[in-house]
């Protein structure tokens, strides 16, 4: 990093800091005596989500591997390339990333070298389609899809997104939803997440829906999740707490509680060693930690040097990481949403469109692949979804590494310009269920090519792309590696009525006429190869 | 063989016997291969000429035709077992004095000579055999009618085991009563299971000011806000395919309760730390004034702490555990204090309502006499029992029905603002009021409101002056003019003390206090009329919405497992030149599946078409806009209807006939009754309340809000619950 000022604090002793507040508080107060039978047992194999999102475009050429572009596979990778049908007849390919990697020494241009370690851990994808996204609408990435704003009709299927829907079911928190101040921690710039934005225009550049968790005010939840204002010694609290959960194993035992009362002062009960367990930790935790470290506010003018990124959008993130992964270690939550938003993507200037500072969204996010994007989306893919596994990459106290049981989304909002074809991301984590270690390509050659021609890229670099699986099916796929069933996302908690993982569009064009008799989408459909068998 | 038969068990040929289990053991040998076993069989109630003709045509049954005649009456005889060929009992004036008329055959047949009785509270009466058997019962009174079907015989009457129950309704005015629990004789037949609750979030912050006492409260609340803020709010359950679950139904604990509680519990604790010496006289006691280095001043305030937390004496272990705790901390005698405090404030004791003090080992349980002061304050207050309602149950005198009636008496009128919110509470749950519509502040809703009011300025005050009209109507005739619940329903008062929200009735603002101000003649009627009802927040109304509303909370009818309506955003009628029915009635067209469901809403959605999107009466014409908002014709409402009500579909000419013929049928009074038992034990009605549900259904038919209210304290239903082992 060029900003020597980076961090006010050293980031050496935060990250020891963590370790030894909450690799202490996993492997010790996660103990049965001191968590509760119930919340002990959901904390052994735990399944978390954190999704990460960077608004625009990211051509899918530079997030996966470069040289597997295309109708044609390169000689050297042709014994290697598996050229696959699912029972749908729908052609797809899959590579191994290890492969990818012994020829080009790295996966792609957007994750270099440094994520080899990463590869088994790593399932990437390629070709998926929203056809008819045109706009912004950072929730579609977690699956709430809303309705264009410029015309085309693809209305909302579902008012809740993915990670919502798994804070709401049991089948993700098993005893039920643990929640602080909001069921799902919503980081960064802006929430990529929102509760409902059935029949609105998708979330816009800048806007703050669906709300930051804390104002995006790292300090501030460091206090809500580890602050006491009590003049008291917390130790003192947890004493009293400890009393109390102890004093209810005597009412559990009355003539007069029924099965279902015990259930329910159990239920206090798991709550209340929660508690305990937050105050033994508080004693250790320096509740200065985050102080000064405060979201961008970045102004055209400040932009600096954006393939590095600006100091305070280094600072803001790489303490949002450490804070993140202490939220995670300590079971503060298990689901988390990450918008890099609009400071370094978004609204900044652009020199190239002459004047005063222009609008570099326009310049760059819609048909111009400039490297500016390009170096954007690296940095992210650098500094937070790289540092978040890396922080993840120690293990639990069952001997488990956290990010086999973390699985970390990383997916642009659109493809090349605002197109929703073709779309490319990946996961690290969550290798235990995942099919990871592989690259995807779902774009069927066979079945048609598509040329790109909305918002059409600057220069026109000729590229053509199988028309792929509606995109929904990876919604369901991340769904259902968290350990959700079909029942917990159909007609569950929207009254939009068509539930969660249908696909209804009515705008009509060649790409659903391409679709064939392919099944579409439903509930039950995940991407093929996704899943570990 | 001792009796002489010559004939063994073993050897009796009962096909020689019986010839019904012939018939049966032919069909099984010839038959039964292509038409199914006999309990199943595809040809029931085929006579022996048809058989024989099948025989004859059938190609398939060729096969059969050795098979002589009888043989084949018996598998005709077979086919006809048990059965009572009959017409329906069909009532030809349903009601008092009705008549039913009916004609049967038995077994296919009359059998001359033979006849029969029919029997039921009318007598026994005789038909003889004439074609067929025919008759009239004439003047039935209301009621279940039982008809026993007799066939005499020479030897007498051979009872068939037919029996047609068929209620002889009056359709308005009987259709509840007759459908209650007729078994019900006194008070306590049985009791639901019932686990304990967590305190609701309103219970929760009442109780908190109780404990402190306002003065206190307004002066640590700012304090304590955001954690409040942040309690999660109990939600009211309310989708098509469930019951409507009443938010302090809501009983489970996240660890955002725990975390907030905690956080207020410090808050409070710290805040006592910082009054002055006088202050903390009266949270902690005297000997905290001038001695509060004794441990026995500690002692008092545990006891008179924890009788008003747990609602109880406290017990030894839970006096010995808070002792402990004051003793622990050791920095000073007021940090032990707070310790205590914080002790009570997230113990369950304090968060749960227990009710499991009396340790009895039964099935079913009966409150101690604390926990029906709790239970009653937090159903009429929301709030922890005070002084008086302790020493009630200190001193035995909640026992009774009469003694709970009497505290239900004391409670409403000691607190009545505590009283009137907490009732507002449940009927603004209890009728989806508890959201807060927006109005859009579209120009084109501007236009339609045509100058009336600025809906972005001024849309929160309509808003809240409509839900206010509501409930000041509630208010007024449950506690100012104590009545009926058809008052309510039926009356032709506007309680609305807001310019902008009274003219949309058409009358001026009542000032508050004597008479309310009257309808115009045949406008509206009662609050299913009230805009706080009839609007949306858009720009339409909605008679899904409306006969949704309607069906599920006044009538507590439920689809059960329906399959969720379709995404479907109803949108309205603006640029369109059809009326806001017509328009509605697209979208769910007969023999569709949306019917199923909508074949019953939107009969009760559709009378309210006298009425536009903000409840002003249309006075049959209804306006039609354009997408701009302007008024571009006016069509006719078609407010006619045929909904389904006291068991069978009754026209009505429009909102104000259906609400007189809701009020007779009586379905809204005992509707709103089970609604009332749900929200006073914090659950839904099961068969097991059935018999207090009538008697609260029967309180306020022929009494007051109040008196229904007291039926349901009063039961012994309201004093015990049943726990699952």
């Amino acid at each position: 990093m060029k900003n020597k000022d980076l961090l006010h604090y050293d980031p050496i002793s935060r990250r020891v800091f963590i370790r030894s507040v909450c690799g202490g508080l996993v492997a010790f107060p996660f103990l049965e005596s001191v968590l509760g039978e119930k919340a002990y047992a959901s904390a052994i194999g735990e399944k978390r989500f954190i999704g990460i999102t960077t608004p625009n475009q990211l051509p899918y050429a530079y997030l996966g591997p470069s040289k597997l572009l295309g109708a044609n596979i390169p000689t050297n990778y042709q014994s290697v390339v598996s050229q696959l049908v699912d029972p749908n007849g729908w052609n797809y390919r899959r590579v191994a990333l290890s492969d990818v990697i012994l020829r080009e020494g790295r996966i792609s241009d957007l994750l270099d070298n440094k994520f080899n370690a990463f590869s088994n851990s790593i399932y990437m994808y390629r070709g998926l389609d929203f056809p008819g996204r045109i706009d912004h609408g950072r929730a579609t990435s977690l699956g709430n899809m809303a309705a264009s704003h410029l015309g085309h009709d693809v209305k909302a299927i579902a008012n809740m997104t993915i990670d919502e829907f798994m804070a709401n079911s049991l089948n993700f928190y098993p005893n039920g939803r643990f929640s602080m101040t909001k069921d799902i921690l919503r980081l960064g710039e802006n929430s990529i997440s929102t509760s409902n934005i059935t029949g609105n225009s998708g979330v816009g550049i800048g806007a703050n829906n669906g709300g930051l968790s804390y104002n995006g005010n790292l300090s501030l939840a460091l206090q809500n999740w580890f602050s006491t204002a009590s003049t008291q010694s917390n130790s003192s609290k947890k004493n009293i707490v400890d009393r109390i959960i102890s004093s209810i194993n005597t009412l559990k035992s009355r003539n007069s509680m029924g099965a279902a009362d015990v259930i329910k002062v159990e239920e206090h009960q798991d709550r209340l060693s929660q508690l305990s367990s937050r105050l033994a930790s508080t004693s250790t935790v320096n509740m200065s930690l985050f102080n000064g470290v405060t979201m961008p506010n970045i102004t055209p003018s400040s932009l600096g040097n954006l393939a590095d990124g600006p100091t305070q959008i280094n600072n803001y993130y790489t303490n949002l990481v450490l804070l993140l992964s202490l939220a995670i270690k300590c079971g503060i939550t298990k689901i988390a949403t990450i918008g890099v938003e609009s400071s370094i993507l978004s609204t900044g200037a652009s020199s190239a469109q002459g004047g005063s500072p222009g609008s570099w969204h326009g310049d760059y996010a819609h048909g111009n692949i400039g490297p500016e994007i390009l170096a954007l989306n690296k940095w992210v893919i650098d500094n937070v979804v790289y540092k978040l596994a890396l922080e993840l990459n120690s293990n639990e106290s069952t001997g488990v590494k956290y990010l086999d049981n973390t699985c970390i989304y990383f997916t642009p909002e659109n493809s090349y310009g605002h197109s929703g074809e073709g779309m490319a991301g990946f996961t690290i984590g969550g290798s235990s269920r995942i099919n990871s270690g592989n690259y995807f390509d779902y774009g069927d050659y066979a079945r048609r090519t598509v040329k790109l021609d909305w918002l059409k890229v600057t220069p026109d670099i000729g590229l053509e792309h199988g028309v792929g699986l509606p995109i929904n099916r990876l919604h369901v796929s991340l769904l259902r590696a968290m350990g959700l069933t079909s029942q917990d996302y159909i007609n569950k908690f929207g009254n939009s009525g068509s539930g969660f993982g249908f696909w209804r569009r009515t705008y009509n064009d060649s790409w659903e006429a391409n679709m064939g008799s392919v099944d579409r989408a439903n509930p039950d459909l995940p991407l093929p190869g996704f899943l570990k068998s | 063989m001792a009796c002489g038969g010559g004939l063994t068990a073993a050897s009796l040929n009962e096909e020689n016997i019986d010839p019904l289990l012939q018939g049966k053991t032919l069909y099984s040998n010839n038959c039964a291969q292509c038409h199914g076993h006999f309990s199943e069989s595809n040809k029931k109630f085929k006579s022996e000429n048809q058989i024989s003709a099948a025989i004859q045509n059938v190609t398939q049954m060729s096969f059969l035709k050795n098979l002589d005649s009888n043989k084949i009456a018996m598998i005709a005889e077979a086919l006809m077992e048990g059965v009572v060929e009959s017409e329906d009992f069909t009532v030809i004036s349903p009601r008092n004095n009705a008549s039913v008329t009916s004609s049967f055959i038995i077994n296919g047949k009359c059998i001359l000579g033979l006849q029969i009785a029919l029997s039921g509270d009318f007598g026994t009466k005789l038909f003889t055999c004439n074609g067929n058997y025919s008759f009239v019962v004439s003047n039935l009174q209301s009621g279940i009618k039982t008809f026993k079907v007799t066939q005499q015989n020479p030897t007498g009457y051979i009872e068939l085991n037919r029996s047609v129950i068929y209620t002889v309704a009056d359709p308005i005015s009987d259709s509840v009563e007759q459908t209650l629990n007729n078994s019900c004789t006194t008070s306590g037949e049985d009791v639901a299971l019932n686990p304990i609750k967590r305190m609701s979030k309103i219970e929760y912050i009442n109780s908190l000011k109780t404990l402190f006492f306002d003065s206190h409260w307004n002066l640590f609340y700012p304090s304590i806000q955001s954690f409040i803020d942040s309690i999660p709010n109990d939600q009211v359950m309310d989708s098509i395919t469930t019951y409507m679950r009443f938010s302090k139904t809501k009983s489970e604990v996240k660890f955002e309760h725990i975390d907030q509680f905690h956080k207020i519990a410090e808050a409070v604790s710290i805040y006592f730390g910082t009054i002055g010496l006088d202050q903390q006289r009266r949270i902690f006691g005297n000997c905290f004034f001038y001695d509060n280095t004794q441990i026995t001043c500690a002692e008092s305030f545990i006891r008179s702490f924890g009788l008003k937390t747990f609602s109880r004496p406290v017990s030894t272990a839970e006096f010995n555990d808070a002792r402990a705790i004051y003793l622990a901390e050791t920095s000073s005698r007021l940090e032990g204090l707070k310790s205590v405090i914080y002790y009570f404030l997230m113990s369950p004791q304090f968060l749960f309502h227990m009710e499991i003090e009396s340790n009895q080992s039964a099935d079913v349980i009966t409150l101690t006499q604390f926990e029906i002061a709790r239970k009653i304050s937090f159903l009429i207050t929301s709030e922890l029992p005070d002084a008086y309602m302790l020493n009630l149950a200190q001193t035995g005198q909640l026992l009774s029905s009469a003694q709970r009636i009497a505290a239900v008496n004391y409670l409403v009128t000691t607190y009545p603002d505590k009283t009137k919110e907490t009732y507002w509470q449940f009927i603004k749950e209890w009728l989806g009021k508890n959201r807060n519509e927006q109005f859009p502040s579209s120009s084109k809703l501007s236009g339609m409101v045509n100058g009336l009011f600025n809906p972005s300025t001024q849309g929160e005050e309509v808003r809240e002056g409509m839900k206010d009209e509501l409930r000041k109507m509630f208010e007024y005739y449950t506690f100012t003019n104590p009545s009926g619940f058809s008052e309510i329903l039926t009356n032709s008062n506007s309680f609305s003390t807001n310019t902008l929200v009274s003219s949309l009735n058409g009358v001026a603002a009542w000032n508050g206090t004597g008479a309310p101000q009257n309808f115009p003649a045949n406008q509206k009627r009662g609050f299913l009329t009230s805009s706080a009802l009839l609007t949306t927040g858009g720009t339409s109304n909605n008679p899904f919405h409306v006969g949704g509303m309607i069906y599920k909370h006044i009538l507590c009818r439920e689809f059960g497992n329906t399959p969720a309506p379709q995404d479907l955003i109803p949108g309205d009628n603006t640029g369109q030149l059809k009326t806001t029915r017509d328009h509605f009635s697209s979208l769910t067209p007969n023999g569709s599946s949306c019917m199923n469901c909508h074949s019953q809403i939107n009969p009760l959605g559709f009378p309210f078409e006298d009425y536009d999107f903000l409840g002003r009466h249309r006075n049959g014409f209804e306006k039609i806009y354009n997408t701009n908002g302007e008024e571009i014709n006016q069509l006719q409402v078609d407010a006619t209807s045929t909904p389904y009500l006291a068991k069978r579909d009754i026209a009505v000419t429009g909102a104000l006939d259906l609400i007189q013929k809701i009020d007779q049928s009586k379905e809204s009074h005992a509707c709103f009754a089970k609604q009332y038992f749900r929200f006073a034990n914090y659950r839904k009605d099961t068969p097991e309340d059935s018999c207090s549900i009538k008697r609260a259904y029967q309180a306020i038919k022929t009494g007051t809000v109040l008196d229904m209210i007291k039926s349901i304290v009063a039961d012994d239903n309201f004093i015990k619950r049943r726990i699952n082992p």
